[in-house]
């Protein structure tokens, strides 16, 4: 197998350094809903994978209760269990041959298209700024990768199409990109800047159509304005502007049978950019030029090239979408409960995460140390908002103990959906629910009323739901939640341990979980829940879930069982290290593989 | 769908490879729009529901009283269309087929079942997820371009706030019917200015610029899509799909490659020094600088509808500006008086702020009056009340000339007998498209416009 060649040793390490600090250019903005960032499934209500038969007509359980109809709310079901989004382990799928599921055609992302634009034209500040006004790619699943929903509605075709022209002159003044002098250049040089940067741009050699497509262009600029320069540009611009760059396509269909792999050129995109974030370099080129991305081992050798190149590191986005960390920019808190906020607080967390997960990548960090690692990481500022006895001088980066806290759990995600004044019960707990354990939770039934009157003002949160849940229609979801948070409300809305919460109240710690299949039971710290969640199969297939959401573009479907159990058997046998995860998403099959294209128009290619 | 023939443009084009005056002949419209003043609508979006009992101190056809939080009103009372207490009718969709009411409430515009796979709150068993159809500031766009094929822009969406786009703050949605497609709104009203009013058109030299790098667009164009022609036929259904799109987009550009003409009200004026448009302090300033390009727009005659949003659907913001502390959202789950007093204060600053869009259509004069006169305002709420998110009770108020078509000065209580699709067929038929007899899902939408309303 592929696995066994790529070595412990050399991955990524000795990367980190100055990369630590560096923040994150995924700003966003204020807006947030009362929404955790969630997951689940894809294409529509068609069939899913793992959930239960749907049974309408007897009950009402979306909680959305009609306000006229006589049917009760799910959320009324004490006993309610969550459902699951996918996550089951597949069992009994014959996977002796390759079965890969769907490839949908893939739009780049923003931070692809920006790093696949600077690897073209090398100027890291015009494309910043071309690329500045992009619109927001939508969410799908909490993450912002999904092939279903990157489409190229007119706002987003006009910034590409602006992007475009920008990019096309910068590409053409470019040293050594057009091999003449423009004012003089012949018919072979022309096709020679067709030829050597179009294969860069369509990340594949260009076909005689494509060639003749292009001259026909230069001709007729050139015969409308004399302009060999505009000429010329316009040819840069247009291979911008086209849907070879702006989507990883793949055409190809296998010689015989209903699967095959992938092209040389096509697999080299797979690989660019789930490792990279961006298109293939030189050597991928070269490797699909001599065929050695056809078989499964030249592939492999590539995966251990690039596993220990900086630019592997760009997979932190996997992390930042799943956790939240890219809406740290619309944190806000009110200065009564929360006077030591400031912007600069909000980049600490971002970049303790970063700086966390970073070395997790580099220094074989496993899933324990994701989600329950005792040490973090932080600088001066940092840990002394955080009271860690090991405090590192100046604004650097550092591994220190915090042998209370709990790896991720403990970091910027915990906060990201607090309140302005205080924590969030609810939607700490909803986030260990959706995004930790992938389950599915209903909504708020409807008309209820979910203020708490005649309370004692004086109760603290966790009082005022204990009171909530005691009412029917809160009770069966909130008790998904709650009791989750709970554990939870040892730290502040800023991450920070404490002992009385905004109101001054002691806080009761501990809390516990239920309607898991691993999990249940009481937890007096967050620690002691993370070290049950780090060794639990249950999460660790949720967090293989998102990993599949967010690489392959989609959710998982039944057809991915073979996938799943190969991602699922990889991990383990790597000791569930975090990079082997990510090695191990490049030998399944549905990255190896390719399911021939249905081409009848009537088709609508969506599930198998 | 019809476009301006490429052929057509570059005919116009051959010529001016020096620089030349605009393609009058090309654009029929503006010579359209001399005779008879093209109508308008604009859909404002506010989130989260108000506080229903608070609307109207009475309610009287004529003679009603505004509460505090619709005061601002006041002034403009003759002007208005109220349509108390719609009813967005999602629950008569069974529950695998919707979402919660939250998402539902928000893309009402777009009365057609939730898809799934987006989100894993929300549903029955089941992720919810983007609407499955489009909404009516795109179908009424969609149908505006079939008539008048050179008009620039089929609809502009902008939303005030954040740059995130989620299942709940996108309102906008191209369809078709079965299919998720979201529309992305502008968020930056500068970087919106620059895409409508680029070139300024009193620069000749800058139009002879223009005109030359038309040829060169032109060109670009029709290979991506001759290019994007041959690679659909390798392509399945889905992805064939994603890159029709692409194409259609492209038509888009083609159609808006040509600068506005100035002529009449048409006259672009920069919107001033911009600001920071992510600070959520400069929230107002990005309002009324989406109001002023709206009302520019409308002038140039650049586009028919809009869809306009204060901030999405959800929206958390916190105004700190009124001395609040906690998210709108937030706020609007509560239902205590503090709270209530909290989000009758929210709408009231931003029912303030909408009347801004009638100031700004009412300064932009247009044949003998203003633009105002053929516009159609709708503004509308995610939901009835917020904290029992109510997809009843829904407040629609229409404000604008509205080309004399509604009776104005005038309140209705329709007692949630009336849908929201209904007041969605009634704007259909106000732009002219009185062909439409339903918009929307067959069991939200009952047919027929709301009655009693027209003039």
């Amino acid at each position: 197998m592929i696995r066994s060649a790529i070595q412990r040793s050399g991955l990524l390490v000795g990367l980190l350094g100055s990369l630590l600090l560096s923040c994150s250019s995924g700003v966003k903005s204020g807006e947030t809903t009362d929404s955790v960032s969630g997951n689940p499934d894809t294409n529509g209500p068609g069939p899913k994978g793992s959930t239960k038969g749907d049974d309408p007509g007897t009950t009402d359980p979306a909680g959305n209760g009609d306000p006229t109809g006589p049917s009760p709310a799910a959320g009324n079901d004490p006993n309610a269990e969550p459902t699951s989004q996918n996550t089951d382990t597949p069992i009994s799928e014959d996977c002796s041959a390759p079965s890969p599921g769907q490839a949908p055609l893939r739009r780049l992302t923003n931070a692809e298209y920006v790093n696949t634009a600077t690897d073209l034209v090398g100027d890291a500040d015009l494309v910043a700024k071309v690329t500045e006004n992009f619109p927001r790619e939508p969410t799908s699943l909490g993450f912002r990768t999904s092939a279903q929903a990157l489409t190229i509605t007119p706002l987003v075709a006009d910034e590409y199409f602006k992007a475009a022209q920008e990019l096309g002159k910068a590409a053409v003044a470019k040293e050594g990109v057009v091999p003449c002098d423009i004012a003089t250049a012949d018919p072979a040089c022309t096709q020679s800047f067709v030829e050597d940067f179009g294969k860069k741009v369509y990340r594949r050699p260009l076909a005689r159509a494509d060639l003749k497509r292009y001259s026909d262009l230069f001709n007729a600029i050139v015969s409308q304005t004399g302009d060999r320069q505009a000429a010329f540009e316009a040819m840069a611009a247009t291979m911008f502007s086209s849907t070879n760059f702006l989507f990883r396509v793949e055409v190809s269909q296998p010689a015989d049978g209903s699967v095959g792999m992938p092209t040389g050129y096509e697999m080299a995109s797979r690989l660019s950019y789930l490792l990279w974030q961006t298109m293939p370099d030189d050597k991928l080129f070269e490797a699909a030029e001599n065929g050695d991305l056809d078989t499964v081992e030249g592939i492999e050798a590539q995966v251990k090239r690039m596993v220990s190149d900086t630019k592997a590191l760009r997979v932190y986005e996997f992390f930042e979408q799943w956790l939240d960390i890219d809406e740290a920019a619309g944190l806000s808190r009110n200065e009564t409960n929360y006077p030591a906020f400031n912007p600069t607080l909000v980049q600490l967390l971002q970049a303790e995460n970063r700086a966390f997960v970073y070395d997790l990548l580099v220094n074989q960090g496993t899933f324990s140390d994701l989600l329950a690692a005792d040490y973090t990481f932080a600088n001066k500022s940092l840990a002394e908002h955080y009271g860690l006895a090991t405090v590192p001088e100046g604004s650097k980066f550092e591994r220190v103990d915090a042998p209370d806290r709990a790896g991720v759990l403990t970091q910027a995600t915990l906060v990201m959906h607090d309140r302005p004044a205080r924590t969030s019960i609810v939607k700490r707990g909803l986030k260990i629910r959706t995004d930790f354990l992938c389950q599915i939770v209903p909504a708020p039934p409807a008309n209820v009323d979910t203020s708490l009157p005649d309370l004692d003002g004086s109760l603290t949160q966790r009082e005022r739901l204990d009171q909530h849940r005691q009412q029917d229609g809160c009770a069966g979801c909130h008790q998904l939640m709650d009791p989750v948070g709970e554990i939870f409300e040892a730290y502040d809305a800023l991450g920070k341990p404490r002992t009385k919460d905004e109101g001054g109240a002691d806080v009761v710690g501990g809390g516990s979980i239920s309607g898991t299949r691993t999990l249940d039971g009481d937890y007096a710290t967050p620690r002691d829940l993370a070290l049950a969640m780090a060794q639990s199969d249950e999460v660790r297939q949720c967090f293989m879930l998102q990993a599949f959401r967010f690489f392959y573009g989609r959710d998982a479907t039944g057809a991915d069982a073979c996938t799943q159990e190969q991602l699922a058997t990889s991990f383990a046998k790597h000791d569930y290290r975090v990079v082997d995860l990510l090695i191990g998403l490049t030998q399944s099959d549905q990255f190896l593989y390719r399911a021939a294209t249905s081409l009848d128009a009537a088709s609508d290619g969506a599930q198998p | 769908m019809k476009v301006l023939s490429r052929r057509t443009m570059l005919r116009g084009v051959g010529g001016i490879a020096l620089g030349l005056p605009l393609l009058d002949a090309m654009l029929p419209r503006r010579a359209n729009a001399q005779t008879a003043a093209p109508k308008r609508i604009i859909f404002e979006f506010k989130p989260n529901g108000d506080q229903t009992s608070r609307r109207f101190v009475s309610e009287g056809e004529t003679d009603w009283v505004f509460d505090e939080f619709l005061a601002p009103l006041e002034p403009y009372r003759n002007e208005l269309l109220i349509l108390n207490r719609l009813d967005k009718r999602f629950f008569n969709l069974p529950s695998e087929e919707r979402a919660d009411n939250h998402e539902q409430g928000g893309m009402a515009l777009a009365p057609w079942p939730a898809g799934a796979g987006d989100f894993p709150v929300g549903g029955e068993d089941r992720t919810i997820g983007y609407v499955l159809g489009p909404s009516a500031d795109y179908e009424i766009g969609e149908r505006v371009l079939q008539q008048v094929p050179a008009l620039p822009y089929r609809h502009l969406v902008y939303r005030v706030g954040g740059r995130e786009n989620n299942i709940w703050n996108l309102s906008s949605h191209a369809g078709p019917v079965g299919e998720k497609n979201p529309v992305l709104p502008e968020t930056d009203p500068y970087s919106a200015f620059g895409r409508l009013f680029g070139v300024d058109a009193n620069d000749a030299e800058a139009q002879a610029e223009l005109q030359r790098r038309l040829v060169v667009k032109q060109s670009m164009l029709d290979l991506l899509t001759t290019e994007n022609a041959a690679l659909v036929k390798q392509l399945g259904g889905d992805d064939r799909r994603r890159v029709e799109q692409y194409t259609d987009a492209l038509r888009d550009i083609e159609r808006a490659l040509q600068p506005a003409a100035e002529e009449g009200a048409c006259n672009p004026v920069s919107l001033g020094d911009p600001v920071e448009v992510y600070n959520d302090d400069n929230h107002e300033v990005v309002g009324a600088a989406f109001q002023k390009i709206i009302g520019m727009a409308f002038a140039c005659d650049l586009t028919r509808s809009v869809n306009f949003n204060w901030h999405g659907n959800t929206s958390n913001r916190v105004y700190t500006n009124l001395g609040l502390e906690e998210g709108h959202h937030d706020i609007s789950h509560k239902s205590d008086d503090e709270a209530f007093g909290q989000i009758r204060m929210i709408h009231k600053h931003l029912w303030t702020l909408s009347t801004g869009l009638y100031d700004v259509l009412k300064a932009t004069p247009e044949g003998d009056g203003t633009v105002w006169d053929n516009t159609l305002i709708v503004h509308w709420n995610e939901l009835g009340q917020g904290d029992s998110h109510s997809i009843n009770d829904i407040l629609t108020i229409f404000a604008g000339g509205m080309s004399g078509y509604f009776t104005r000065g005038r309140y209705l209580d329709c007692k949630n007998d009336v849908g929201f699709s209904e007041m969605l067929v009634s704007c259909m038929h106000y732009m002219g498209f009185e062909d439409v007899d339903r918009f929307g899902d067959e069991r939200l939408a009952t047919g027929g416009p709301v009655p009693g309303i027209t003039t």
